[in-house]
């Protein structure tokens, strides 16, 4: 009887642990490939950077005019290429959503999004160091706001450094569960 | 594309599914691809290009797809008593000495505070002469600000710009808070008399939206980045959320116009 009643939390637990050593935050030693539960720490840095970059994505593309704005604000780029980057640079973030979400090239879009999140965290550390008072528009909206403090662009460079350290380990152990890599049969390590 | 012969092997996929972690790779005499495409040999083409193609073509694409919902391009209606394509309303002498503009959302609480700490004092310097006052209405808010600039714009057809402006600062209400209906800038314009048919219209059909987002557009362009930016003489004013740092810099502008 007490076996019985012991059992189930006791396997809830396990099941727990086994997925939160896969916390991709925790470099797997090389060699340790062999783990169960590295494949399924994948898929959830998967679905994790395939979530931050479809909402990222629908915000911005919800309101071109806007997103124009926020790319403008940042003072980096000559005028000709504002509309560009702020019109093309969500649906980049939604094709690295999709391949993310399905697993299709996983190295490769874990590559593109440790390089387009290093690039916003040079934007963002410029845009802070010049003293401008902006919103990010990581997540729609964006251009100057009221009461921006160094604290705020502090914690979008945290949280972008927590994305990217996903996606490059994501970049360096690709193989996932539930992938159409695996679906496709190339194991590339 | 034409690398058919490189597809993976079927018995290698189902090696791989049964161990799909990253165990030591197997002997290369378990891979029947060439020394040539050693490693790459087990990708087929659709994992190698079918991405990127997938990338490049999402970004063209999407910049299409944006630029044809963009709203800025085409303004069709303009209105007559703007100040030329900057669109500011002037409020004051022309001739004044000293040029005080605003670039204001009427949804922005900073701009309501704005309107309540420093408008009083623009109106008695506008009375004395001494400055001329331009409004650029921007709206980068939300639809409401939109609408509501639309709205301000309409009034200044029949010449009630400012009583309009008066009002919807005086009646703001939380940004985005659905309270700026059509109804309502009907009913606030009525507060100040605009009762005719074509301002019901105006409002209504969202006669000069386009034209209040390419002047929220041209703004930016110029390097107006938030609500409310304050410029004398052209020169932006960081502490002017205040009368007094309003004040001495219409001062320092003009130093003999006291």
């Amino acid at each position: 009887m007490e076996d019985v009643s012991n059992r189930p939390p006791h396997q809830f637990a396990q099941k727990r642990g086994t997925v939160s050593t896969g916390d991709p935050a925790e470099p797997a030693p090389p060699g340790s490939g062999g783990r169960s539960w590295q494949p399924w720490a994948a898929t959830t840095a998967r679905l994790l950077l395939a979530g931050v970059w479809a909402w990222a994505a629908l915000a911005k593309i919800s309101d071109p005019d806007a997103a124009v704005r926020a790319v403008r604000a940042y003072q980096l780029l000559p005028e000709a290429l504002v509309r560009p980057v702020a019109w093309g640079l969500p649906f980049a973030e939604l094709a690295l959503a999709v391949l993310l979400a399905v697993g299709l090239a996983t190295r490769l879009a874990a590559a593109g999004s440790a390089v387009l999140l290093a690039l916003f965290m040079v934007a963002i550390a410029a845009a802070w160091a010049r003293g401008l008072q902006i919103d990010c528009g990581c997540f729609g909206g964006g251009g100057a706001a009221i009461g921006v403090q160094a604290s705020d662009y502090l914690l979008e460079l945290v949280r972008d450094t927590g994305l990217l350290v996903v996606a490059a380990l994501l970049a360096w152990r690709p193989q996932s569960r539930l992938s159409l890599d695996s679906q496709l049969g190339s194991e590339e390590p | 594309m034409s690398t058919r012969h490189t597809r993976t092997h079927p018995s290698k996929a189902t090696r791989s599914r049964n161990r799909p972690a990253s165990a030591k790779r197997p002997p290369a005499s378990r891979r029947r691809a060439s020394p040539a495409s050693r490693r790459r040999g087990s990708r087929s083409p659709l994992q190698v290009w079918g991405p990127i193609v997938l990338l490049v073509v999402a970004v063209v694409a999407g910049i299409a797809f944006q630029a044809a919902r963009s709203h800025p391009q085409a303004a069709q209606a303009t209105p007559a008593h703007a100040l030329g394509p900057n669109g500011g309303e002037l409020l004051g002498n022309p001739s004044a000495p000293v040029l005080v503009q605003e670039y204001g959302d009427f949804q922005c609480p900073v701009c309501g505070q704005w309107e309540r700490d420093v408008y009083p004092t623009v109106r008695r310097l506008v009375d004395q002469g001494r400055i001329r006052f331009e409004y650029h209405p921007i709206a980068f808010i939300g639809p409401e600000s939109v609408a509501a600039a639309n709205a301000a714009e309409a009034a200044g057809d029949e010449g009630k710009f400012w009583a309009y402006h008066d009002l919807l600062f005086a009646d703001q209400a939380p940004e985005n808070s659905g309270a700026l209906t059509t109804d309502r800038l009907l009913e606030l314009g009525r507060q100040v008399g605009l009762t005719s048919q074509q301002f019901q219209q105006n409002v209504t059909n969202g006669t000069y939206d386009n034209w209040v987002r390419q002047a929220t557009d041209q703004s930016s362009q110029r390097g107006v980045v938030q609500t409310p930016t304050v410029l004398v003489n052209g020169q932006q004013v960081d502490n002017a959320l205040t009368a007094q740092g309003l004040l001495a810099a219409v001062n320092a502008a003009n130093p003999g116009g006291q």
